[in-house]
């Protein structure tokens, strides 16, 4: 138990079809009293996936666009709580995917450190510790005294990513990134997703590039229409399995 | 960071009714780091950038004091002196409430950029929107002290009854908040609705009147709303006068605060897991 840090057993997420108007209006007051009829339509986005992660691996997920990749990442992380099944995770989770939204626009960079902190489960001395690294890593100088609003779009990201990433995630989650930064803050926030990767953090990466996911992973699994295609015993058919599926499009 | 086992979740089945508050409190107490840090966040984001700051808080309520004054007293010759203090404390009292209530209830649509990006449970939102209103509240309320002074009213051990008051008119909010928050998030005319009833509310619950103008055979009508009852204990606080008030009604008002809290959270812990797909 102690080495399991996600523990997925037959998770089951279903998304509503988003419904406006006087068309979703009569649907609740026609369908709802109908049985059998549903009121609203659901999507299945994670449709029975299973899975289990040993502290320190690293997982890769790939599959064609609207797999259900990122859904899953996000049951994972607890944001969405899967319809059946469960879903069993352990350590401060982070993930690191569209960068910088839970910031707040006229709080300053630091303010904005130790909010984040205080979410990833750290008290104020603890952030204080971590502050010259994040502020050094981001590379925004004096700028972590203004207010976010003051930043551009790249210096939020870099921001961002240097806030998760010197947070020390036991369990990180990462999302297709990062283009973002000019070629140095990419060069170097990779080389930073290496270190974390090499290091003793368990690891799930959801990407399209296969030379990342060859290079980073231990087990990779294909993802199709909200199921894992593959078992993760060979990656290689994993990798041939995405460019089908892919391709077939 | 120590390793703590606290930090092992599981996702997955749905909440009981009746987890649910005991769910609730245990989050509040496990996340309360994140709490004050979301509270402070909204007070200092609420007077930034101005030079007075939190002297605001003090400024607007004097200053409607003073306008009723004007427009009361003097202009039209109010037989009670007294109506602009009076109105000061409903306005301040009621605003707590519906903007509580209203913002609670938009707690998850509001948050949702946080909400998709990373977990925390959920009821921190509400909750520290309902903490932000009652610290609001509370500073506001030292406002009493200048006034209570011009007016040379004097101080009474009545002034603990406001304790409960500004509590009870939070706790309704809140309560109120939680059951439509998850709601709010799928249909999001919910909030429409609650402007419509925060603006009928306003005229039922004394905020421009006080008890002393409902005739006696309504009175056990009137003081069916906690949040009227509420508010008049406020007054009751700084005149040191119970009036047509019995203390039944506090505990009857107190009663019902404390059942929207709990059936508000049970509401909130069912339904929210759903809600947020719809965020």
């Amino acid at each position: 138990m102690s080495d399991t840090v996600i523990n997925i057993e037959g998770a089951v997420l279903d998304f509503p079809m988003r419904q406006n108007g006087p068309s979703f209006l009569k649907e609740i007051i026609t369908g709802r009293f109908r049985k059998g009829r549903g009121f609203a339509k659901f999507f299945r986005a994670v449709d029975g996936v299973s899975l289990s992660v040993k502290k320190g691996e690293v997982v890769g997920i790939m599959g064609p666009n609207g797999a259900g990749k990122s859904t899953l990442l996000r049951v994972i992380a607890g944001i969405y709580a899967p319809d059946a099944g469960f879903v069993q995770s352990s350590g401060r989770v982070t993930l690191l995917a569209a960068l910088g939204a839970g910031f707040q626009k006229d709080l300053t960079g630091i303010e904005n450190c130790y909010l984040n902190g205080s979410i990833l489960g750290f008290n104020r001395g603890e952030v204080d510790e971590l502050l010259p690294g994040i502020i050094e890593f981001s590379g925004i100088g004096d700028f972590v005294h203004q207010p976010i609003r003051t930043y551009s779009s790249g210096m939020k990201a870099r921001l961002a990513f240097s806030i998760a990433s010197n947070m020390k995630p036991e369990l990180l989650l990462i999302d297709e990134i990062l283009a973002v930064g000019d070629t140095d803050f990419v060069q170097r926030s990779q080389q930073r997703i290496q270190e974390m990767v090499k290091g003793d953090a368990t690891v799930v990466i959801v990407s399209h590039r296969i030379s990342t996911l060859r290079k980073l992973c231990d087990r990779v699994f294909c993802m199709h229409k909200g199921k894992l295609v593959t078992d993760g015993e060979d990656n290689e058919h994993s990798f041939s399995e995405y460019q089908r599926l892919a391709t077939e499009k | 960071m120590e390793a703590d086992e606290a930090l092992v979740h599981v996702h997955g089945g749905r909440p009981s009714f009746i987890g649910g508050p005991f769910l609730v409190l245990s989050n509040l107490s496990r996340y309360r780091n994140v709490l004050k840090h979301f509270i402070s966040r909204d007070l200092k984001v609420n007077y930034h950038g101005t030079i007075l700051g939190y002297a605001w808080s003090l400024i607007e309520p004097l200053a409607f004091t003073a306008i009723f004054y004007v427009v009361f007293v003097i202009l039209r010759g109010a037989p009670d002196p007294q109506l602009p203090l009076k109105i000061m404390i409903g306005i301040l009292m009621y605003s707590c409430f519906s903007r509580t209530f209203s913002q609670t209830t938009q707690g998850l649509t509001r948050n949702a950029g946080l909400i998709r990006q990373v977990y925390l449970p959920r009821e921190i939102f509400i909750i520290s929107i309902s903490g932000f209103q009652l610290a609001q509240l509370f500073l506001s309320m030292l406002v009493i002290i200048p006034l209570m002074w011009a007016w040379s009213i004097p101080p009474t051990e009545y002034l603990l009854f406001l304790i409960p008051a500004m509590l009870g008119v939070s706790a309704i909010g809140t309560g109120l908040g939680f059951m439509l928050a998850p709601l709010q998030a799928r249909i999001r005319d919910v909030e429409q609705i609650v402007s419509i009833l925060n603006r009928a509310g306003f005229f039922l619950s004394g905020v421009f009147y006080s008890i002393e103008y409902i005739p006696d055979e309504f009175i056990p009508i009137y003081t069916l709303n906690p949040v009227a009852v509420f508010l008049e204990f406020a007054r009751v606080a700084i005149y040191g006068d119970l009036g047509k008030l019995t203390l039944y009604n506090l505990w009857y008002s107190v009663g019902i605060a404390f059942l929207f809290m709990t059936v508000g959270m049970m509401f909130f812990k069912r339904f929210e897991q759903r809600a947020v797909k719809y965020l």
